[in-house]
């Protein structure tokens, strides 16, 4: 069933399942809990999330052994007729993403290094050979932030926190959340405190590597000499070492870059 | 009927020469009347983009006022009117025209004000004297609102230019306070940490700026705090109900107490406890009158614990 996605691996949640006629499966993917019902005419979606736990899990009951609970929230979705197929799609997050890295970090004078943050990642629920979709969920609720110099000019963001590590082995293993490599220089005379990075989600594309990771484009990020600018950028790809990167879901926004380099300035908020 | 009109002095009037002046001054008051509709809406059309739809309101109603007037002057004049005439006439008139409209040109003037000093548009929620309500219309005489039960409400200019109005819709983000109470009892540092994880993991809850824990006053019965968190300004009512059910749900699973206002009563130092006793109702059916409730206050069903096995007695509280 997972043979239509690239570099599909046992982690690999994204998949395409066959549901039969008047049959509930049930599907756990991180605390994102869901009962996906098919009839002839109409899919009935039920999702709840559950406890948040940090280490991805992800399972699939066909059918479900429970029915869902009467409380959940419930969306149905008619078609003239329905097709067995529904596909479970990653996506990235429909905002922009402020991390902040568990403890703050302040880059030298001079330095140049590599982060690694990781962001939330959505799922898409769609029906059919057409892929009608049908629903756009975060697989973790995240909470809301403002990036802005004020509270009267600014955008809202999702904030997302990461452990920013500096290699690549240090990561988890696949998972609900996709990786960004953010290449750091700092030529001012000053050290460069790195307290919230903007990743700019919707502008992205989701790429899946040999051994099942989600990746985003590397982002280069300068802070100029006179440290009062900051000069960012959207790479071509993921890093190099990233074996077998491959597009799996393109940007949400597609032609807005130029909009989004506009805003260089603010595109860092340190102290 | 020819003597008719002589008698009436308009045989003289309806000449042919004066048909064609009178068609002449319709046809310049008719063709002016579209000509400035046309101008004014081309000149609208051409703002659209760039002004708000009040300032393109008011260019065209300016653009079409003043066309029109010059057209009507200029059909005055091939009426035969002398201009110069007129407009000390109308000098006149404005001072008592004037003076018979004060409210309304206060209005007018309030409106202009209004229209340049822009403290809300149409679409914002505002909240004026004491009426919230979203803006419909900003006119030159009044401000139209609709409430959020459904009324139309029409407040003067006047009176917006005079008072306090608040724009609720101006910023993008909105601070929810809620003072919380809790029990003297409680470990302040805990019930911080407690208020934080509760922002924390509230969605609508703005990560940044910083929820904000500020101790308010010891209370009668509490310490209260006030507690802030920020959120996008349309979320303002669902994170405000969210909020508070989080932290009565998350004080109940922490047990810190929310109290309710204590009063301890005191006979004076040297006295014991107040007993207290209750009164019982008893209730027997009247054969002739229905049910009816019947009081026993001598005879006590329940003594106090604190006196219990003493007759209940009472102290002079003098002593």
């Amino acid at each position: 069933m997972n043979d239509s996605y690239p570099n599909a691996t046992p982690e690999s949640w994204w998949r395409t399942l066959s549901v039969a006629e008047n049959r509930t499966i049930f599907f756990q993917i991180g605390p994102l809990q869901g009962w996906v019902t098919r009839s002839r005419l109409e899919w009935t979606l039920a999702h709840r999330y559950g406890i948040d736990e940090e280490e991805a899990v992800f399972t699939f009951d066909d059918p479900a052994t429970d029915e869902p609970p009467e409380h959940v929230e419930r969306e149905r979705f008619p078609f003239r007729e329905t097709d067995p197929a529904i596909h479970f799609r990653p996506q990235l997050a429909d905002l922009p993403v402020v991390v902040r890295p568990d403890d703050e970090l302040f880059l030298p004078s001079g330095e140049e290094v590599r982060l690694f943050v990781t962001t939330p990642l959505w799922l898409v629920l769609s029906a059919g050979p057409l892929k009608r979709k049908m629903i756009d969920l975060p697989i973790r609720r995240p909470s809301e932030t403002w990036f802005g110099p004020s509270t009267r000019e600014g955008e809202v963001c999702y904030a997302a926190r990461s452990r920013a590590k500096l290699l690549v082995t240090e990561l988890r293993p696949a998972g609900v959340r996709a990786i960004t490599a953010v290449h750091v220089r700092n030529r001012a005379p000053s050290p460069f405190a790195l307290n919230r990075i903007k990743v700019p989600a919707p502008h992205l594309t989701l790429h899946v590597s040999d051994d099942g990771r989600l990746w985003t484009e590397t982002l280069s990020i300068e802070r100029t000499e006179d440290a009062k600018t900051v000069a960012f950028e959207i790479g071509t790809g993921p890093p190099p070492e990233v074996f077998q990167a491959r597009p799996i879901e393109p940007p949400r926004s597609v032609g807005e870059r130029s909009h989004l380099l506009q805003s260089i300035g603010s595109f860092l908020r340190g102290r | 009927m020819g003597d008719f009109w002589h008698h009436l002095g308009l045989a003289e009037l309806m000449t042919a020469e004066r048909i064609l002046v009178f068609a002449r001054a319709a046809i310049i008051l008719g063709s002016g009347w579209i000509l400035a509709r046309l101008v004014s809406r081309a000149t609208e059309r051409a703002f659209s983009r760039k002004m708000s739809p009040q300032e393109t309101m008011l260019l065209r109603r300016l653009i079409f006022y003043t066309l029109f007037g010059l057209v009507l002057a200029a059909a005055l004049h091939q009426l035969g009117f002398k201009l110069g005439v007129l407009l000390g006439a109308a000098g006149v008139l404005t001072v008592a025209i004037g003076f018979a409209s004060q409210t309304s040109a206060s209005n007018l003037i309030s409106g202009l004000f209004l229209v340049a000093e822009r403290p809300f548009v149409v679409g914002d929620v505002v909240k004026i004297e004491d009426v919230t309500g979203e803006v419909l219309s900003v006119d030159l005489l009044s401000v139209k609102l609709r409430t959020f039960d459904n009324l139309y409400i029409r407040v003067p200019n006047e009176s917006v230019i005079k008072n306090r109005v608040t724009n609720l819709t101006f910023f993008p983000l909105r601070r929810v306070d809620l003072i919380v109470s809790v029990a003297y009892r409680e470990n302040l540092a805990h019930v911080q940490d407690v208020l934080m994880k509760i922002a924390d993991e509230n969605p609508l809850a703005m990560e940044d700026p910083a929820p904000l824990i500020i101790f308010q006053q010891f209370g009668a019965s509490s310490i209260d705090l006030q507690f802030s968190v920020w959120g996008r300004r349309q979320n303002y009512l669902a994170l405000k109900n969210s909020i508070a059910e989080d932290v009565k749900r998350t004080f109940d699973a922490e047990d810190i107490e929310i109290p309710f206002p204590h009063v301890s009563v005191y006979a004076g130092s040297r006295t014991s406890p107040f007993p207290v006793q209750t009164e019982v109702r008893e209730r027997r059916l009247d054969t002739s009158h229905g049910e009816t409730e019947r009081r026993s206050p001598r005879e006590p069903a329940k003594v106090d614990p604190l006196s219990a096995g003493e007759p209940p007695h009472h102290e002079d509280p003098a002593h």
